[in-house]
């Protein structure tokens, strides 16, 4: 992939990740510590209870041995009995009271206050917690009796001391396995980082190129246009179309045509300055944003649109293959051309559509009468689809004449149309008729028509061959060759008075899908041939493998005769026959231009200098008298 | 006189009212601290015949110095049922008797009855605060500041008399 600018991620905030991450450590945190503190006091209240009961043994115990002591008033035997206590080592103090509540027998670890006199509460709980300590109390029985009780005190220090270690380790294992989990999180949240990020890319960029893609485009536009409206300056818009990429991409593969955006993309880039961008919006589709610098942003535009245009002319090296591409631009300024980033970019669309159809590889500025022309397409298609509605277009027929007999053997059926009483161009209506569809039902009429009048030419003893163009659009109906076939036999016409004219550019366009109409067409008896021969990129191995019968020469080397056109005329007609094809000449307007066309032995003939197109009247007043006279009506 | 009368029972109830409240043995009278004793010495004591419920039979020599006070002793209960106390005259028979108390009678008169009981459990507790009598299972006699017992563990087993380990541990000497 080719460098990258760095692209400026779309962010509504902080990623998600982080997010993610931070609440999942701060929830474990929470519920550890909260687990914990519940830990703890569970531990505190068990272990206290745990200590009582305990306490309360060692009472009951005492309490046995102790109560022969009580009865013979043996504080010596008492004293030693609880001396014994010594060896528990949270005992704080312990005391045996005879019935009477006087003191037997005292216990205190150094330092320790001495057990009092239990309360009435204590004796019947059996137990009682202080702060720092805990009182147990048992009765002592001797003979079912109760001669006394005894009393003992439990520091709770060492259970503190436990519990404070049990929370040290619990904090500490919290705060390890936190540290882990913290750990494993971020290492998650690095890879859904780089997920997100490569998600961002994969949404942002194109990956043939490596250019922003039609969804960054949007967004750079949009912020293009609000810098602009911040610093009160503006914003040029490039809209670049390659002129031939689809035959690129058919005639070399799809792989090569991505290595020849590539390039292009390349070239684009180094182009432009750095604040420029350039994105990859569509199948041959470019756009270039300029931001206003030092100059206008107009003068910008103008510079880097003549810039792209020198850069794209060198050839291009595609799998070893040396490969020409134009483009067309169109340019579109903000804020002087439109107020929002859509109808910028429907300005660029509009000029780059001129830039088109004024013969490619150049660039035109967007100006409003664009809009008007495109306005007047759109009345023009209304109107044009009203006359198809209404039968209110017409045939013309212009004859070729075949050079050797001077005959007509065959009329060229062309659309005329007059609306609201002006005549209008084909040059004009065709295109229209091309992009709104159009062309289909005008291709169908025009084909109906054409032949119902070469059958009624041929009714009338007039054998006169139909010619007829096919559109790009016809040529990619599927139900094409069963109309032709149907329309062939409701007219009665013979097959092989029937031929059909493909433009060189239309058939390259897709050479496999029209080889195979091509071979059908033949198989049918029709007869084919290639319309404005040498225009187009003809491969000569296709010519041969194309089932054709005739090359038309473009009428624009039969202009330039005398003179350039000659040669090439010269050279087709001789490539022509030995391909064994036949030739015509379209556009032959002069004696000099027949007599060299004659010359170079060229078969058929069709111009102004013999007849120009005309209504069907016209055509059969000519072949009558060709009929009635033999002399041949061209050298009249 | 009634009124008199009045006084001195007020002032026995304050005394002995007053007395567990002090709680010394020292302030009891030596008659009444020998007689909780006896009954101790019951208490943790077991005749090989005890039946439960039957209280135990104690007896002693009217010619005592405490016999006053082990009167007291009469109808207490002791092992779910009640004490007995026999004051005898020195030469009745001491049958029936389960603990003796051996005082105000001529160490003849002991051995005599040392002989006649052989191997009877009887639980002997010999006064020697002021005589001496031999061979008896507890002897009380006199410390510097309280009365103490000894055990004879070999008379008490001849007897076939088990004395509590309680009791045991407070002896002063036992053989």
């Amino acid at each position: 992939m080719t460098a990258v600018k760095p692209i400026r991620p779309y962010q509504p905030g902080r990623p998600l990740g982080k997010r993610i991450a931070m609440a999942t450590v701060v929830t474990a945190a929470c519920a550890l510590i909260l687990a914990s503190a519940m830990l703890m006091v569970f531990q505190f209240l068990s272990q206290r209870s745990a200590l009582v009961a305990d306490l309360t043994v060692q009472a009951r115990i005492i309490g046995n041995n102790s109560s022969a002591a009580i009865l013979f008033r043996d504080r010596a035997a008492g004293e030693e009995i609880l001396a014994g206590l010594s060896a528990s080592p949270g005992l704080q103090a312990a005391a045996l009271f005879d019935r009477y509540d006087g003191t037997l027998a005292r216990y205190e670890r150094a330092g320790a206050a001495p057990a009092a006199l239990p309360s009435l509460e204590l004796l019947s709980q059996g137990y009682q917690y202080g702060v720092g300590h805990v009182d147990v109390a048992q009765p002592i029985h001797a003979d079912g009796r109760q001669v006394g009780h005894v009393v003992l005190r439990a520091s709770l220090e060492q259970l503190y001391t436990r519990l404070f270690v049990f929370a040290a380790l619990t904090l500490a294992v919290a705060a390890g396995s936190l540290a882990i989990a913290y750990l494993l999180v971020s290492r998650m949240r690095v890879e859904v980082r780089e997920a997100e990020a490569h998600l961002q890319f994969l949404a942002l960029v194109d990956p043939v190129t490596g250019l922003p893609n039609r969804h960054a485009f949007n967004q750079r536009l949009t912020d293009a246009l609000a810098h602009a409206d911040h610093g009160r300056s503006g914003v040029g818009l490039l809209l670049l179309d390659l002129d031939n990429f689809k035959i690129v991409n058919d005639t070399l593969g799809h792989d090569n045509g991505d290595i020849l955006l590539e390039q292009v993309a390349q070239r684009l880039q180094e182009s432009l300055r750095e604040t420029d961008v350039v994105c990859r919006i569509g199948g041959d589709e470019f756009v270039i944003i300029i931001e206003q610098g030092m100059a206008p942003v107009a003068v910008d535009a103008d510079r880097v649109a003549r810039k792209i245009l020198v850069l794209l002319a060198a050839p291009f090296d595609i799998d070893g293959n040396q490969i020409y591409v134009s483009a067309s631009v169109g340019v579109s300024l903000y804020p002087r051309d439109a107020g929002d980033a859509q109808t910028l970019m429907r300005s660029a669309d509009t000029a780059m559509y001129h830039a088109k159809s004024n013969g490619k590889d150049t660039f035109e500025i967007f100006q409003p009468e664009m809009h008007l022309r495109a306005e007047k397409r759109m009345r023009m298609e209304a109107n044009l689809r009203r006359a198809l509605e209404h039968n209110e277009l017409q045939l013309h027929y212009q004859p070729q004449i075949e050079l050797a007999s001077g005959r007509v053997v065959s009329v060229e059926a062309l659309a005329r149309w007059t609306c609201n009483g002006q005549p209008i161009s084909p040059a004009e209506f065709i295109p229209v008729a091309e992009e709104s569809g159009l062309i289909v039902p005008l291709g169908r009429w025009v084909l109906r028509t054409a032949c119902e009048q070469a059958a009624q030419w041929r009714e009338a003893g007039m054998d006169v061959r139909m010619a007829v163009n096919l559109s790009a659009r016809q040529t990619k109906d599927a139900g094409l060759m069963h109309e032709i076939l149907s329309v062939l036999d409701e007219t009665g016409l013979p097959a092989n008075q029937l031929e059909l004219e493909i433009t060189e550019g239309i058939l390259m366009e897709n050479v496999n899908a029209n080889l195979e109409l091509m071979r059908s067409l033949q198989q049918a008896g029709i007869h084919l041939a290639i319309d404005d021969f040498g225009t187009g990129y003809s491969s000569m191995s296709y010519l041969k493998r194309f089932p054709v019968g005739q090359l038309k020469i473009d009428r624009s080397f039969v202009m330039g005769i005398p003179g350039e056109g000659a040669a090439i005329a010269t050279a087709i007609i001789a490539m022509a026959h030995s391909l064994h094809l036949t030739v015509v000449a379209e556009g032959v307007e002069t004696a000099d231009q027949l007599a060299f066309l004659r010359e170079a032995g060229c078969d058929y003939v069709q111009g102004y200098y013999f007849a120009r197109p005309m209504p069907q009247e016209g055509v059969t007043a000519m072949l009558r008298e060709q009929a009635g006279n033999t002399e041949p009506a061209a050298t009249a | 006189m009634r009124l008199r009368h009045l006084l001195s029972l007020i002032a026995v109830a304050a005394c002995l009212l007053a007395a567990p409240l002090r709680g010394h043995a020292q302030a009891m009278p030596e008659a009444s601290v020998k007689s909780a004793y006896l009954y101790n010495f019951a208490l943790f004591s077991e005749w090989p015949d005890e039946q439960p419920g039957a209280g135990v039979v104690a007896c002693a020599f009217a010619t005592s110095g405490t016999a006053g006070a082990l009167v007291d002793l009469q109808n207490k209960p002791i092992k779910g049922g009640r004490l007995q106390f026999r004051t005898l005259a020195q030469h009745d028979s001491v049958r029936g008797c389960q603990l003796l108390f051996i005082d105000g009678i001529p160490r003849e008169r002991w051995k005599q009855l040392r002989t006649e009981m052989g191997a009877n459990p009887v639980l002997t507790v010999a006064d020697n605060t002021d005589a001496q009598y031999e061979g008896a299972v507890i002897t009380l006699v006199r410390t510097s500041d309280k009365i103490a017992f000894n055990i004879d563990a070999a008379a008490a087993r001849n007897a076939r008399i088990v004395l509590s380990s309680k009791l045991l541990r407070l002896a002063r000497n036992l053989q």
